[in-house]
């Protein structure tokens, strides 16, 4: 299983006012919250935090969990060169790549390697987006392993969790795929 | 009690500004789920929480924060905070 989730910067700045009164602490716990206020850049905390928490939260979904909402229900924690998410009682392995564009995360059980692509997506609507970066995957994915690429398609599963199929047969391999603003990712567990 | 439809036309104005399926929006009904048929960035549904609060004058607890996936459960949540009150 794994997570992914990407924040445009940008984006983030556009639509989202974390200043907002009462917005830090329906999103964050006690702890998070004293990590945002004593960090030198709490712009890049917060959004670095709620990435660590969305990509936790498709693990968590992937693995049979109940949906919810409450984000400060996923408690963070940094370390020095990863960060921790703990969800109930799944404890998730988060790394965090951060830039002038966009924050990054994924989120892992174990601290296995995963492959990442991030790529630009530009002057699309939602839903081309969405088409667009599951094309880019599904490329991936057929050079990688010989396959081809029309016979490739991705199908949600009943709990809402994409899965790979080759003519119709599910493929084991354990992705995640996020897209917002202009940037897209996937993440292949390996 | 508040009249449901009336209820619901109340949401959407509250909702409009995040929503980023327009189709989504028009339909948007009872079993409407806010990020995946509404398509509300995730960071919003705190702003979308934070302005039903403010006009319904209410608080969302966490168990109302761990419900509110859709458009059923924003209005249970609204009913209870609001009879609760009185």
């Amino acid at each position: 299983m794994i997570g992914n989730d990407i924040i445009d910067l940008n984006e983030t700045k556009r639509t989202t006012n974390w200043k907002r009164p009462g917005f830090l602490k329906k999103l964050f716990t006690e702890t998070e919250q004293d990590i945002i206020a004593n960090s030198d850049d709490p712009f890049t905390t917060v959004w670095q935090l709620w990435s660590m928490k969305e990509s936790a939260y498709k693990v968590f979904i992937q693995a049979g969990g109940k949906p919810f909402y409450n984000p400060r229900r996923l408690a963070c924690n940094l370390k020095a060169a990863h960060g921790e998410v703990l969800i109930e009682s799944m404890l998730l392995k988060t790394d965090t790549i951060i830039n002038a564009n966009y924050i990054f995360s994924v989120a892992k059980k174990r601290e296995t390697t995963a492959k990442n692509g991030i790529f630009k997506l530009d002057g699309l609507d939602i839903k081309k987006q969405s088409d667009v970066l599951k094309q880019q995957f599904l490329k991936y994915i057929s050079v990688e392993n010989n396959l081809n690429v029309h016979a490739l398609a991705i199908r949600k599963s009943e709990t809402g969790v994409p899965k790979l199929f080759n003519k119709n047969t599910k493929i084991n391999v354990a992705f995640s795929l996020s897209h917002h603003g202009k940037y897209a990712s996937y993440s292949i567990l390996n | 009690m508040p009249d449901k439809d009336n209820m619901i036309a109340e949401l959407k104005l509250i909702v409009k500004p995040y929503i980023q399926d327009e189709e989504g929006f028009e339909n948007m009904h009872e079993g409407s789920d806010f990020i995946n048929d509404l398509k509300i960035n995730s960071a919003n549904l705190i702003d979308v929480i934070l302005d039903i609060e403010d006009k319904y004058d209410i608080v969302f607890d966490n168990e109302s924060m761990d419900k509110m996936l859709n458009v059923r459960a924003a209005l249970e949540i609204i009913n209870q905070k609001i009879s609760e009150k009185q």
